[in-house]
């Protein structure tokens, strides 16, 4: 019974418990860290293969099927859900961790999802946790970009479940593996896309991350953009055209964080251009890329909540949010700034750290493949990354000008959370191999050569000291920067006024005209049908003849004629 | 738990060690000096050049200042055009 019980179902029950908890700190604390250890414990008791299968309406659903890659990924989801439950802990609104309890045992219920029905499922409940995630913030603000996050998703979802439902139809299989080509297929890479926060449909990330409370920004980083990267790892491996599509990710990530002023902000847009690697690597196809994807998105979830977490941390102890109104933290929260500095260093690739051990992959992969472009783009991409979120962040965060605030670290828990990712950002950067032993294929790669070291030296000193030197036109400014989301938040706002401005007096015109028109015609019905109307007199015999007299001459012409 | 410390000084005051001109003029040259050591180190150590213009000397150190710079005066232009007062989605009282 236990070597087939899925995963998930533990971290679901445990939302369900959560309500019940209320009243006990401690038992709330134990259900909230016990569930994502008995999930991880559950991921690694499960035997590769199709755990269970059933048949369901003629398709055969496979809830739990297990190989490298579905493991890989649900096993970083757990260790997310965990450090994000310690992080949480005094986190005081009962909702936010029901909903990432779910939102956690959703996302791994799609790295163990075995068909496309399954995975839309988990997909779809993703969606609704995460917006309940940022919801539950409880801020105006919140409420309203969880609106839109929602109807974003929604989108996708559609977008995804046409895909899936064409490619049913099409082929008659539902089972998920890499898909075939075709319109069906392309819809469900759009689907997964949309979920990734490709560029255009990307300003949703930015957008809503941002507006969830202090902790609930740390579960939002990890799931929905890195089950989209597990689904097309799976689905679509070496699909050329997520090259393109991730480089354009990856440059759009870093100038939006360059432009960027508010901190969580700033570390939204390098989701998008960290996922952006990932999605090149995928598309890049090879084993070396497809094993960096994989190991940068298991990194990736790491460092990023390590990231989240000090910033969540200093909003929690300032209130703020803005590059512009803090600084200086170092001085009081020196763990935090440690801690951040560390996920820094990791997200850049400094060597010593878990992204020097895995983005390094998918650059060695373009440079093996002689893609001259791609790799050129990748190493400046890299220097970009250290630029904008490598050394931004904790500079603007914890030094630059003082700001006079002199918060504390936060509470233990908090601590203990940034303590466990930030060595395990060291671990994998110095120990890689175990992470390289759970990847999808063999890896015969050594990132720690003399010259990959000298190397990534070079591109990111050097990139530090561009960022110092050009800091005058780096100078924070209290704006936000137009982003794609601008069409659906201001543009089409715009057109439906525009539209009804116009519409609403030809409409109201009409209705006027039709209106009076009808009474002009009861008018006119009545005056000939009314007791003096035409229609109403008696006519005399001898008109009658008359007409008839001239019917039967117009019939006798007309018979003439036709002869 | 709010600013429970007592606030900056901001007057001259001794403050953090890592504040001081000294320290930061320190940090300045030692940045200088290995930035040069890294640039040196191409003389030893022969990086594997998988385009041609990744062979030339101190390739890495050039091209990411080059490519951070190119993109911050990107991202300085595009400002200009972008950049909107940050309440330009508030909803109107």
């Amino acid at each position: 019974m236990i070597d087939s019980l899925p995963p998930w179902v533990v971290l679901f029950a445990a939302a369900l418990l959560l309500p019940w908890c209320r009243g006990s700190g401690l038992a709330r604390s134990v259900v909230l860290l016990l569930a994502p250890l008995a999930a991880l414990a559950l991921i690694w008791s499960l035997a590769d293969g199709q755990v269970l299968a059933f048949e369901y309406l003629g398709m055969t659903l496979v809830p739990l099927r297990v190989d490298a890659l579905a493991r890989l990924f649900a096993t970083i989801f757990a260790i997310m859900a965990f450090a994000g439950c310690l992080f949480s802990l005094n986190q005081r609104s009962t909702a936010e961790p029901a909903a990432a309890c779910v939102y956690a045992g959703s996302a791994i219920g799609v790295a163990l999802a075995g068909d496309l029905i399954t995975l839309l499922v988990f997909w779809e409940l993703m969606a609704l946790a995460s917006t309940a995630i940022i919801w539950s913030a409880g801020t105006p603000a919140s409420f309203r970009a969880a609106g839109r996050y929602l109807m974003i998703h929604l989108l996708g979802g559609m977008v995804l479940t046409v895909g899936i439902v064409a490619h049913v139809f099409q082929t008659g299989a539902v089972a998920f593996n890499t898909m075939p080509d075709g319109t069906a297929s392309l819809l469900v890479l759009a689907g997964f896309l949309i979920n990734a926060a490709a560029w255009p449909i990307s300003a949703w990330l930015p957008d809503a991350y941002p507006e969830a409370s202090w902790s609930g920004t740390v579960f939002l980083s990890a799931f929905t953009t890195k089950a989209a990267v597990y689904a097309m790892l799976r689905g679509y491996p070496g699909a050329e055209i997520l090259v393109p599509i991730g480089l354009v990710m990856i440059f759009y990530g870093i100038i939006y964080a360059l432009l960027e002023n508010d901190m969580r902000r700033i570390l939204a847009y390098s989701i998008v251009n960290q996922v952006g690697f990932m999605v090149t690597g995928i598309g890049i196809g090879t084993e070396m890329a497809l094993n960096g994807a994989a190991a940068h998105a298991f990194a990736h979830i790491i460092y990023k909540a390590l990231l989240l977490m000090s910033a969540g941390s200093v909003l929690l102890a300032t209130g703020r949010r803005k590059c512009s109104e803090l600084g200086g933290l170092f001085q009081s929260m020196p763990l935090t700034t440690i801690c951040g500095i560390i996920g820094a260093l990791s997200i850049s690739a400094f060597p010593l750290t878990s992204g020097f051990v895995t983005k390094s992959m998918i650059n060695q992969a373009a440079g093996d493949e002689g893609m001259a472009v791609a790799w050129l783009l990748l190493m400046a991409a890299s220097a970009g990354v250290f630029l904008h979120a490598g050394i931004k962040f904790p500079w603007f965060v914890f030094f630059q000008k003082d700001s006079g605030l002199r918060p504390p670290d936060p509470p233990w828990n908090m601590r203990a959370a940034m303590v466990l990712f930030a060595g395990l950002c060291i671990g994998i950067g110095v120990f890689p191999a175990p992470l390289y032993a759970i990847l999808p294929f063999p890896v015969d790669y050594a990132a720690y050569t003399a010259p990959h070291v000298l190397e990534m030296l070079q591109l990111l000193l050097f990139s530090g000291l561009a960022f110092f030197v050009l800091l005058p036109l780096m100078k924070r400014t209290e704006t936000i920067s137009l982003d794609t989301d601008w069409g659906y938040r201001k543009l089409l706002p715009a057109l439906l006024g525009l539209f009804a401005r116009v519409a609403v007096p030809v409409d109201a015109a009409v209705r006027r005209g039709t209106v009076s028109g009808l009474w002009r015609l009861k008018g006119q019905i009545s005056r000939h049908t009314g007791p003096a109307g035409a229609v109403a007199r008696t006519l005399t015999a001898g008109n009658m003849v008359v007409w008839v007299v001239l019917m039967l001459v117009g019939y006798l012409v007309a018979y003439f004629l036709s002869r | 738990m709010r600013n429970t410390l007592p606030p900056a000084d901001g007057r001259g005051g001794a403050g953090h060690w890592l504040t001081w001109p000294g320290t930061i003029r320190g940090l300045w040259w030692g940045g200088c000096v290995v930035l040069v050591l890294v640039t040196l180190a191409d003389l030893v150590i022969h990086r594997h050049a998988p385009v041609p213009i990744a062979d030339t000397f101190g390739f890495a150190s050039w091209f990411g200042f080059a490519a951070c710079a190119a993109m911050v005066i990107v991202a300085k232009v595009l400002g200009w055009v972008l950049k909107r007062r940050d309440e330009f989605y508030e909803p109107r009282a």
